[in-house]
């Protein structure tokens, strides 16, 4: 699948975009209260569930707002450098733009190249430009199965009725058991399931007392 | 999305538009009482889901053609559309 259309589908829930931002839940839930990163998708279910998922595009923002942090910029300074880009009418900064960090100073690249903020703009140096392609790129492996995920099952609260599941997918154990017992090889399995691997298929024969 | 809870996986899908199929029978009973977007509860094993859905795909479509929020239960016998009983 190509990057765009990769992207164009990933959406991560509240915690794990906090932990591919390395932020506390309290400052996300900070942060969309007062729109500074606000997730896309966002649904009231009842008084006591509100699910958030952070789109591709939301996730960039995130990322580029943490990394702001990690380099002691305040959030009011956050806050006053992307009302005023709003401001010279750039809708979601934040994506469109390329940021630099220097000397506690934000600087941003318009579209034509030219760079604009702090007190002395051509200081910059790449090494201090935050880098969205890293970014993307980080976000799209954060979507995908962790590794070491690969042959654990677990039950989870408010997953498949607390099924026993393949850790990171929502693959019941027992459908793979059923495939086994059907006579399923393992390259069949994975065919059918592409997010599972051998080893996944390996923990389900074990648990499934299948030969 | 893969291993988000099931809640969710249906804001999800309803954002995107699409069309929920799972055979997961806590998610879709908890579903039919509050209903969101469409899903497709095929209460039948999985291998038999292939035919199940051959069958009644007809009456399938219409269904989820009908309403925007609806649990459509697919057996091999029968198809029954369950709409939002907040409707």
């Amino acid at each position: 699948m190509a990057d765009a259309d990769q992207n164009e589908l990933l959406a991560l829930p509240t915690e794990r975009a906090a932990k591919l931002a390395g932020v506390s839940l309290r400052q996300m839930r900070y942060w969309d209260e007062t729109e500074l990163v606000v997730p896309s998708i966002k649904r009231k279910l009842d008084s006591r569930t509100t699910v958030r998922l952070y789109a591709f595009s939301d996730l960039v923002e995130l990322l580029v707002v943490a990394a702001m942090r990690r380099q002691g910029i305040s959030l009011q300074y956050v806050r006053r450098v992307i009302e005023h880009l709003r401001a010279r009418g750039y809708d979601a900064p934040l994506r469109e733009l390329r940021f630099a960090i220097y000397g506690g100073e934000v600087f941003f690249q318009h579209p034509d190249g030219s760079w604009e903020g702090g007190h002395a703009p051509r200081q910059i140096v790449l090494p201090h430009v935050i880098p969205l392609q890293e970014i993307a790129a980080h976000i799209r492996q954060a979507a995908r199965r962790e590794v070491q995920a690969a042959g654990r099952v677990v039950r989870r609260r408010k997953v498949m009725g607390r099924q026993a599941v393949f850790e990171g997918t929502r693959i019941p154990l027992a459908t793979v058991v059923g495939y086994l017992k059907r006579g399923y090889n393992t390259d069949q399995i994975i065919e059918a399931f592409p997010a599972l691997t051998p080893a996944d298929v390996d923990a389900a024969r074990q648990r499934g007392s299948v030969a | 999305m893969s291993g988000a809870i099931d809640d969710a996986i249906a804001v999800y899908a309803d954002d995107r538009k699409a069309i929920l199929v799972s055979h997961d029978k806590a998610f879709a009973e908890r579903h039919r009482l509050n209903t969101l977007g469409k899903h497709v509860w095929l209460r039948c094993e999985p291998f038999e889901a292939p035919n199940a859905v051959s069958v009644h795909l007809p009456e399938i479509t219409r269904w989820l053609a009908s309403m925007s929020h609806l649990v459509v239960e697919v057996t091999l016998d029968r198809v029954t559309c369950h709409p939002p009983r907040w409707r």
